[in-house]
């Protein structure tokens, strides 16, 4: 009983913490929230990201102690660490040294996992005499469909088998349609959490106002925020970075008293940029709140633009890059006019090129083409200036940017064929890279972007 | 080695796919003879003694130990301050998760981010060296938990969850080993639960063992257990060296997870999520602080995570140090600070950079092409043992007295380029030097001894030259002005570095730096000259000058009071060191003729010093006056060049001229003030440039640099820059370089039949399309070997025909020698009965005629022969054709298709 009551007050709290969440946790209440009554066998509760799913779930069944198994499923990444952990849960069975990190069983089918299953509810049964549930959660459910096609099914129908009152519950970001592709699926209870109002987001930002702030100031900046990220962002948890990451530059004028909590223009004004700034970088976690508090005004202002795409490689690797994105991006039939050395050529060329740009249907937006190593090799002597011999580093300098990946390697394995491959990098990249080297890519490129 | 490849060397042939195989002498004897001294072998046509090849041998080792650990300690001590970055942010993860939480309490996400570290080395092989000392920096805290993830491990989940509980608990898992050694209860347990046993793979044995290992760091009264005793003895260790550490978390050391996975495009992109999400979802339980190797930029890290994993983590930058300031640095300390050691000269050297810069950016190589060199100097030449020791030392006392005559004459030889330039120098002025030096190995060997003093005073030299030179650099703010290290180095090694295009228009520029700046490099100058005592004697007078003029600086500097007339007072400073000179001292003399106020000076006319002195204390007062004046006109204008100044003075006199302002006295004064500073900014432009020239030489300049700069780079290149492509190429067009046979020309056009069959095939493929159809290449290939084959059939015959002839002139001579015989028999029984004989011969001579004409009989039995042998060659040829084609398709060439029928591939673009 004394869990029973427990659950109750949990549900209570959840109410009060998961404002826009009402609905759902009283019918899951409903479903399963007395303990020792006759639970559904399945549960499907979905909905996209960030809205409430995982951690309304988890609280609740924090209180059912051993009679819930929540299970993630990214962890369990074999059926057996899932019916193992499982096992662990219900028993409350933890490996330690003293076991020497042994679980509850070894348990690697499903036959195998129902057998113990029962073992364990049998086992609690004599305790006490009541009817009590058992929950077997699955976080990221949609993971489950990967390992074995069958495994759902025959989790699903867990319950119908054993015979106990146990109740499977799913969580997963994707609609239910998608997991029905095996047969002998049982049809679980669905449950939506839909995504959140705007009212409904801002309800739940605001509790996050710092103690010793007035709510409406606060309110005031989270409106703002959600107005100019709302667009590219309804994460709540995106959301919620940002305010924590933002919110002390916006106090910050308010802190050096050089406005007041009313001058909200001014406080705008100020924010502006930042807020530009972390719209560039949004869901990056470029930076981490230590780093964002220590930059200076300035770097904001000025950023430097490309120093995310900055690093150093050697001159002929440079080259050899250069040449594949060449060898990706032009078409091959091109090559001779672009890459032969006769003055001839050069005339033409700079004649047919102004054709070329008339019709702009972008090679660069087809990305980049598979090319056979030797002509990548081929334009890569080409555009160097100094005859240098095929050594065994230029070879290996090849190999090095296939580890990484900046070349990707293409089509079948076999050692003996022409290596084929692509070219991963993107213009902005190589533009500043032909730059490091003084070469001048859009002379030979098919296409001047 | 050896005893295994005795033990069975059937064994060692039986991997025939393994194209290789290396068979030690089975002979120990032999052996020893060979590995002896790593194979130094005795050079100077085998006259080196045994002793001479030691010496070599182990001043290898000594030289490159030296040169080892210099870099070695180096490369530690630059990458110093990112390791302690990264391990300051480790261990301030640690706490930070506890505080944050206190702290920043406003906003509780539903997941925790996992504290990320990402370290860009930049594409650089050698970033394993600095991942270990990483680590290893970050395991001094016994209470962090290394995991060391490389990609190549890693190939799926499973894999590696099962290392990173494997690295994470090592130790502990020997402790527990032991431990079901001693207890039986145990080892009891560990019967029953054996097949409860949880996979190797799953994390919740970290769990468990996190669990335990901070339980047990809680409860120190509990003493029931073996374990804990042991384990808590541990944990006063970890807690005693956290005092000691860091004083701030001594008693809350809290066990941290570090994962540090090292090559991070080498990653499977979704393993790595999955690892991300499943150690968040721990996170609460685990503290697990991420640290990952990035060699390219942030943005491939950002296009290769999703935004689901991204918001898992909460990263932090940290850069390494990039090669090029590594290998910056090592050129300084190896080449340029250490005076006798191994130098490279300017080939090896270029190589070796080249192959850096434009290859590989990897310092490792570097450093392995420089122990090659010092390897091969020491290995093939027999003079090196003369080299990397102090010449002036005793050492070089005894070695230089127990030089050989050979070894002389190998001098002469071997230093050929130096000395022959050297002789030529001192031919006109000391002929009988150059005859002595030819003849006599006295003279010779004190010679050379003086030219290793020479090279070794040099060295003192351009280590301080080049110290300047830098300081030098360091005044320009422009890039234009700027060469990094290894580049001046490498053009010291070219020419001398004082000619250089480059240092000339730095001596240049300095003309135009402002006053305390080029004040502060002359003292910096002296400084770097002064901090070695060995350079302080060798540029004594250099020193002196320079004391003559700062000593007039100082001088200077304490008389002024106002920040603006300490700019004139500068200029009063270089018209002190104008004075120095005699020259300038009649200047002064007519100064004082001029001048009503200088009548004193007169007094003091003889006495250079003190006289120049006065002057400018003089000077000093007169200046003043003149200052107040400039001051006036110019505004207030602190820091200018001199150059400007003094511009600006000038044409301020013109204007105050006609503002009448000026006294004569201060017009005259002006002007020679003006004379007064162009001879100051050349003497200290002329100090630099004499410096410099002095001190940046080339090591070309000096006789028998070859003892101690290794000057070749074609080994080198050999060993480092194979070629594959172009080895095999010359190997099958032009197989005499390999076999050493006169039968084939290096004539390419014409494929000789006399080729080995593979080359045939290699040559025929050359001239072939994508696709090459094999029966076309059959014929062809055929063609060739029938030409060699009828060759050598037309060979036989013509042997054969000349045997035959030889038999028939044999048989002819035999027959008139038989003829000659029985004439002289004859003659002798001509009496006898000449018809009876007449009848033998002509049957002889009938006979002979028969054996003839069966000879001509099996002639025509060979041409039906030879019908028969031409399907017989069929059949050679095709065989040799299919063997060649196969060697050709083992090694890569071609390859079958099913494109097009009795067609191959062809898989290499054909000649380079």
């Amino acid at each position: 009983m004394e869990i029973q009551n427990e659950i109750d007050e949990q549900f209570e709290i959840l109410r009060k913490n998961y404002p826009g969440r009402e609905l759902q946790i009283t019918r899951l209440q409903d479903l399963i929230g007395d303990i020792h009554q006759v639970v559904p066998p399945s549960i499907f509760i979905f909905g996209d990201s960030a809205t409430g799913k995982t951690s309304i779930v988890r609280s609740i069944f924090s209180k059912y102690k051993e009679n819930a198994s929540f299970i993630n499923c990214i962890d369990c990444y074999t059926p057996r660490l899932l019916f193992e952990h499982c096992l662990n849960k219900l028993s409350g069975y933890i490996p330690n040294p003293d076991n020497l990190y042994s679980n509850y069983a070894h348990c690697e089918t499903i036959s195998e996992f129902i057998h113990f299953l029962t073992e364990i509810c049998d086992k609690n049964k004599n305790e006490d005499e009541e009817l009590t549930g058992r929950y077997l959660i699955f976080d990221n459910a949609e993971r489950l469909r990967e390992t074995n096609p069958l495994l759902l099914s025959a989790l699903l129908r867990v319950p119908e088998i054993t015979n106990l009152n146990i109740t499977i519950i799913l969580i997963s970001n994707i609609v239910w349609e998608k997991f029905r592709s095996q047969t002998g699926m049982l049809e679980p209870i669905l449950l939506q959490f839909p995504s959140y109002s705007k009212s409904e987001i801002l309800n739940i930002m605001i509790r996050d106002c710092p103690k010793d702030e007035n709510k409406n100031f606060y309110y005031i900046f989270i409106e703002l925020l959600y107005d100019v990220f709302n667009k590219p962002c309804r994460n709540l948890n995106e959301l919620r970075h940002m305010a924590m990451l933002l919110y002390p530059k916006y106090i910050e004028p308010i802190q050096e008293g050089k406005a007041t909590r009313n001058d909200t223009v001014k406080l705008f004004k100020h924010i502006e940029i930042y807020f530009k700034q972390a719209l560039d970088k949004l869901y990056l976690r470029n930076i981490s709140s230590s780093e964002w508090k220590n930059k200076s005004f300035e770097e904001y202002v000025e950023p430097t633009v490309n120093s995310d795409i900055r690093f150093e490689l050697p001159y002929y690797t440079k080259f050899l890059l250069i040449a594949s994105y060449l060898a990706s991006y032009n078409p091959p039939r091109y090559d001779l006019r672009f890459f032969s050395k006769s003055s001839e050529n050069k005339r033409r060329k700079s004649r047919k090129q102004e054709d070329v740009s008339g019709s702009k249907k972008s090679q660069q937006l087809y990305g980049p083409k598979v090319f056979p190593m030797e002509r990548m090799l081929a334009i890569f002597y080409s555009i160097i200036d100094d005859p240098i011999e095929g050594t065994i580093d230029i070879n290996r300098q090849i190999a090095s940017l296939k580890t990484l990946k900046l070349l990707i390697k293409v089509g079948n394995t076999d050692v003996l064929n022409q290596m084929k491959c692509k070219c991963n990098v993107n213009y902005e990249f190589i533009q500043y890279l032909s730059k490091s080297v003084h070469f001048d890519i859009s002379r030979y490129l098919y296409e001047a972007v | 080695m050896v005893a295994n490849s005795t033990i069975n060397i059937t064994e060692a042939y039986d991997s025939l796919s393994q194209a290789c195989f290396i068979l030690w002498p089975t002979d120990k004897k032999k052996h020893k003879d060979y590995t002896k001294n790593d194979g130094f072998q005795s050079l100077m046509d085998k006259t080196e003694t045994e002793d001479f090849i030691n010496q070599r041998h182990d001043k290898y080792y000594k030289i490159w130990n030296n040169i080892k650990t210099k870099i070695d300690k180096l490369m530690f001590d630059l990458n110093l301050s990112a390791t302690n970055g990264i391990f300051n942010f480790v261990s301030s993860k640690l706490n930070n998760t506890d505080n944050a939480d206190s702290i920043n309490k406003d906003i509780q996400l539903p997941f925790k981010e996992i504290p990320t570290g990402l370290i860009f080395s930049g594409i650089n092989p050698d970033d394993k060296r600095m991942y270990k000392q990483i680590v290893s920096k970050i395991k001094t805290v016994p209470t962090n938990h290394v995991a060391v993830l490389e990609s190549k491990d890693c190939i799926n989940l499973k894999n590696t969850m099962k290392i990173i509980i494997e690295q994470l608990m090592e130790t502990n898992l020997n402790e527990e080993n032991e431990n079901i050694i001693d207890a039986t209860e145990f080892y009891k347990k560990s019967k029953i639960k054996k097949s409860n046993k949880a996979p190797n793979y799953d994390p919740y044995i970290l769990l468990g063992w996190y669990k335990h290992l901070e339980g047990v760091s809680k409860i120190n009264n509990n003493t029931t257990s073996p374990v804990v005793i042991e384990d808590e003895t541990k944990e006063k260790e970890n807690n005693n060296n956290d005092n000691n550490n860091n004083s701030t978390n001594q008693s809350k050391a809290k066990h941290k997870l570090i994962l540090f996975i090292e090559d991070f495009e080498c990653f499977d992109v979704l393993l790595l999520q999955d690892l991300i999400s499943i150690f968040s979802g721990y996170s609460e339980e685990l503290p697990i602080i991420l640290l990952i190797g990035i060699a390219t930029s942030l943005e491939t890290f950002h296009q290769s995570l999703p935004i689901s994993s991204l918001s898992l983590l909460q990263i932090e930058k940290f850069k390494l140090l990039q090669s090029y300031e590594c290998i910056n640095e090592i050129i300084q300390k190896v080449f340029i600070e250490t005076i006798d050691d191994f130098k490279l000269g300017v080939k090896p050297y270029q190589y070796l950079l080249d192959n850096f810069n434009f290859l590989n950016l990897s310092v490792d190589s570097f450093i392995r092409g420089l122990k090659f060199s010092v390897m091969y100097h020491f290995y093939s030449n027999p003079l090196s043992i003369l080299s990397s020791i102090d010449p002036t030392s005793s050492e070089m006392d005894r070695i230089f007295s127990s030089l050989t005559k050979r070894h002389l004459d190998e001098a002469k030889v071997l230093t050929f380029p130096s000395f022959k330039f050297y002789i030529n120098s001192i031919k006109s002025t000391s002929p009988k030097l150059v005859y002595e030096l030819l003849t006599d190995d006295k003279v010779l060997k004190d010679s050379i001894r003086e030219g290793l003093i020479n090279l070794h005073n040099y060295h003192i030299k351009f280590r301080v030259g080049f110290e300047c030179l830098l300081e030098l650099q360091k005044l320009y703010q422009s890039p234009l002005f700027k060469k990094s290290k290894r580049a001046l180095y490498l053009l010291s090694l070219q020419e001398s570095l004082y000619d250089s295009a480059h240092v000339q228009l730095l001596i240049k520029r300095s003309k135009v730096i402002t006053y305390p700046i080029i004040k502060k490099f002359l003292e910096t100058i002296k400084l770097n000259i002064e901090k070695d005592e060995f350079a302080k004697k060798l540029l004594e007078n250099f020193v002196t000058i320079l004391n003559d003029i700062l000593l007039k600086f100082e001088k200077f500097d304490e008389n002024g009071n106002e920040i603006k007339e300490e700019e004139k007072k500068e200029r009063i400073k270089k018209r002190g060191k104008q004075i120095k000179t005699e020259e300038v001292e009649t200047k002064v003399k007519k100064e004082e003729i001029d001048d009503d106020n200088s009548y004193n000076d007169t007094l003091y006319k003889r006495e250079k010093v003190d006289s120049s002195k006065e002057n400018k204390l003089k000077n000093v007062e007169e200046e003043k006056i003149n200052d107040a004046i400039i001051i006036n006109e110019n505004g207030k204008r602190p820091q200018k060049t001199i150059y400007d100044n003094v511009l600006l003075s000038y044409s301020n006199s013109n204007g105050t001229s006609t503002t009448q302002r000026e006294t004569n006295i201060s017009k005259r004064l002006r002007a020679e003030e003006l004379r007064g500073y162009e001879t100051m900014v050349d003497e200290v432009n002329q100090f630099i440039n004499k410096f410099f020239k002095d001190t940046l030489r080339c090591y070309k300049e000096f006789p028998y640099y070859e003892i101690i700069y290794y000057t070749e780079s074609s080994k080198l290149k050999k060993s480092f820059s194979a070629q594959p492509r172009s080895v095999i190429h010359t190997a099958l067009n032009y197989p005499n370089h390999y076999l050493n046979c006169d039968c084939c020309s290096d004539n390419d056009n014409i494929i000789e039949s006399s080729l080995h069959d593979t080359c045939i095939a290699y040559k025929l493929y050359l001239e072939c399309g994508k696709l090459i159809n094999l029966y076309d290449w059959f014929v062809a290939f055929g063609n060739i070997l029938k030409d060699k084959i009828d060759k050598s059939k037309k060979k036989e015959k013509e042997q054969n025909k000349r045997i035959k002839q030889k038999q028939k002139q044999e048989a002819e001579e035999i027959a008139k020698s038989k003829e000659k015989e029985i004439k002289k028999k004859d003659d002798i029984i001509v009496l006898d009965s000449d018809n009876e004989i007449e009848n033998v011969i002509l049957i002889n001579e009938n006979k002979e005629k028969g054996k003839f004409e069966e000879h001509h009989s099996s002639d025509e039995d060979n041409e039906e022969k030879e019908e028969e042998e031409e399907e017989f060659n069929e059949k050679e040829i095709q065989a040799r054709f299919i063997r060649a084609i196969s060697e050709l398709q083992y090694f890569g060439f071609i390859k079958s298709t099913n494109r097009k029928v009795d067609h191959v591939v062809k898989l290499t673009w054909g000649s380079d």
